[in-house]
């Protein structure tokens, strides 16, 4: 699993990784400890990963702004912790770099974004989606007041170093015209700006991809950068519990991938 | 035959701590519907809010009108009120938890001013029934502090079932032993942080939330609580400048992920641990 450094207008990304499991019961005791800390990005034909530090049991907090020399705009930057030494270049995203996994839940760093005045973040973790993969994201998140701005963080992470393009489009549930078309890439944090589209308090803004898929992070930060939100919108199959969830997933990713209107 | 029996013994050892021992349970009724126990939070600085979906209009077209059933608990999950709200359908609509909860449930003078609570969806499309799930509204609540913007976080627990009787069924069991939750998020930069806890069980449940210093390793604060069925609690910890501090949770709690509050000077980001 990868821990991304976030990136979004007038603030910086910031993410705190832990070396210990989230509970006390679900790795084997002879587990091997990770310790190396590695900093991935793709250099449009391979993975880049550099050695950053050793890290023990405990917290170490990484910050964008020390790396940002190193990091291409246009790739995504992944950390990790992992039990061995990374290869510089690899073409595809190593996918199990720490041997340390659990379920209950999921190994998580806090993935934040930093402005002057305020700190905003959550708990996440990406694992890459395969090149098929569609985005269908329903987003109640947008807020409204004098100079405050809305942002999408469409953050795609895929095994193939490649850089590949796609589209997203922004329409609302209701009528379902599509407002706004904006090209985006894969292994990366696209930034799509929410604001200026129409949206009021009651829409229902809905942002989707039939050429790739994201995990869709809303970030709110008012005019002064004092105050800022940030969370994910939950994939569809969150809407149904137990049973073959993915199956409502298809059946309303079917239902709104194809009904939108150009 | 010595890795055999290592193997074996790891197994038994995870069957303990996995047999009949589900996140969520199955509700009794299949036209239940489900929700996360959400916290709410009322005070003179915070006010909680949760934006609403017609859920079942994002599966099928129709015209007449939905609602669904808002149920507030109090901090012992004792039930202050349930509401029916009108729906309108692949619309938004951000409703004040808080007010309500002012205006309806005399809550004005109470000790309590957190508590949880569902909001329960009354259609269920077919491809439910048809695929063997449940409707589930792990939506989004925020949380505003001072008026300045609101803060963020989803629901992640389908912790309770609105059977079709009316009444409700929690969907979380109690582990047979007692589990530590490794909070992996550092209290540090001088704030002040508040873990709201939530019992999905229908067992009262013993908690208790130790706060490590990661320079010296000690117990800096321990609070220990009981928490009753769809009740919650509010563990807050002031945390210097410098400092840095891990949480362990200890419970029998499947999963015993704390809402974290963040407090520094005028601002609250609001995480789902």
């Amino acid at each position: 699993m990868y821990f991304p450094l976030l990136k979004a207008p007038n603030c910086t990304g910031i993410t705190t990784l832990s070396n210990f499991p989230p509970n006390n019961w679900e790795l084997k005791n002879n587990q091997k400890q990770g310790k190396y800390v590695h900093l991935t990005y793709s250099n449009g034909t391979s993975w880049v990963s550099k050695f950053l530090f050793s890290m023990d049991s405990s917290f170490s907090t990484i910050d964008y702004l020390d790396y940002k020399d190193i990091i291409p705009d246009n790739s995504i930057a992944l950390l990790s912790i992992s039990d061995t030494m990374l290869p510089e270049l690899s073409n595809q995203l190593l996918g199990l770099v720490n041997s340390k996994t659990t379920s209950y839940p999921s190994w998580r760093g806090e993935l934040g974004l930093l402005s002057k005045y305020d700190k905003t973040s959550y708990m996440g973790e990406a694992f890459p989606f395969p090149e098929s993969g569609t985005l269908l994201s329903f987003a109640p998140f947008l807020q409204f007041g004098k100079n405050v701005r809305n942002y999408a963080l469409l953050m795609n992470v895929e095994d193939n170093a490649a850089h590949r393009e796609g589209a997203v489009d922004i329409f609302d549930a209701n009528d379902k015209i599509i407002l706004k078309t904006q090209c985006v890439t894969n292994n990366q944090i696209n930034i799509v700006s929410l604001d200026d589209l129409g949206f009021t308090q009651e829409d229902l803004p809905i942002i989707s991809s039939k050429d790739m898929a994201f995990i869709p992070i809303y970030f709110s930060i008012s005019g002064n950068a004092k105050h800022m939100s940030l969370e994910h919108s939950h994939p569809p199959s969150n809407m149904a519990v137990l049973g073959r969830r993915y199956k409502v997933q298809q059946f309303l990713k079917e239902r709104w991938l194809s009904h939108i209107k150009d | 035959m010595k890795y055999l029996i290592f193997k074996i013994w790891n197994k038994i050892k995870l069957f303990l701590w996995t047999y009949s021992q589900p996140l969520t349970k199955s509700p009794t009724n299949k036209n239940s519907s489900v929700s996360d126990l959400f916290v709410w939070r009322a005070s003179k600085d915070i006010e909680t809010f949760f934006e609403l979906i017609d859920i079942p209009s994002l599966f099928l077209d129709y015209e007449h009108k939905n609602h669904v059933t808002l149920v507030v608990f109090d901090s012992n999950g004792n039930e202050l009120l349930s509401d029916k709200i009108e729906l309108i359908p692949n619309r938004r609509s951000k409703i004040n938890i808080s007010e309500i909860i002012k205006e309806k449930s005399m809550l004005v003078g109470s000790a309590s001013n957190f508590g949880t609570f569902a909001i329960f969806h009354s259609i269920i499309p077919s491809v439910f029934n048809d695929t063997g799930s449940f409707i589930s509204e792990c939506g989004y609540v925020s949380y505003s502090y001072k008026n300045a913007l609101n803060t963020y976080v989803h629901g992640n627990l389908e912790a309770i079932a609105l059977l079709e009787d009316d009444s409700y069924e929690l969907l979380c069991v109690p582990s047979f032993l007692q589990r530590k939750f490794n909070l992996q998020f550092e209290l540090k930069d001088s704030a002040l942080y508040e873990l709201g806890l939530v019992n999905p069980t229908n067992k009262m449940q013993s908690v208790v939330c130790s706060y490590l210093s990661l320079e010296n390793g000690r117990v800096v604060k321990r609070q220990e609580v009981d928490i009753c069925p769809k009740g919650s609690f509010v563990f807050d910890i002031s945390v210097q400048k410098g400092s840095s501090i891990k949480v362990v949770i200890k419970s029998k709690l499947v999963m015993a992920r704390p809402l974290i509050f963040r407090k520094i000077d005028d601002n609250l980001d609001v995480i789902h641990g």
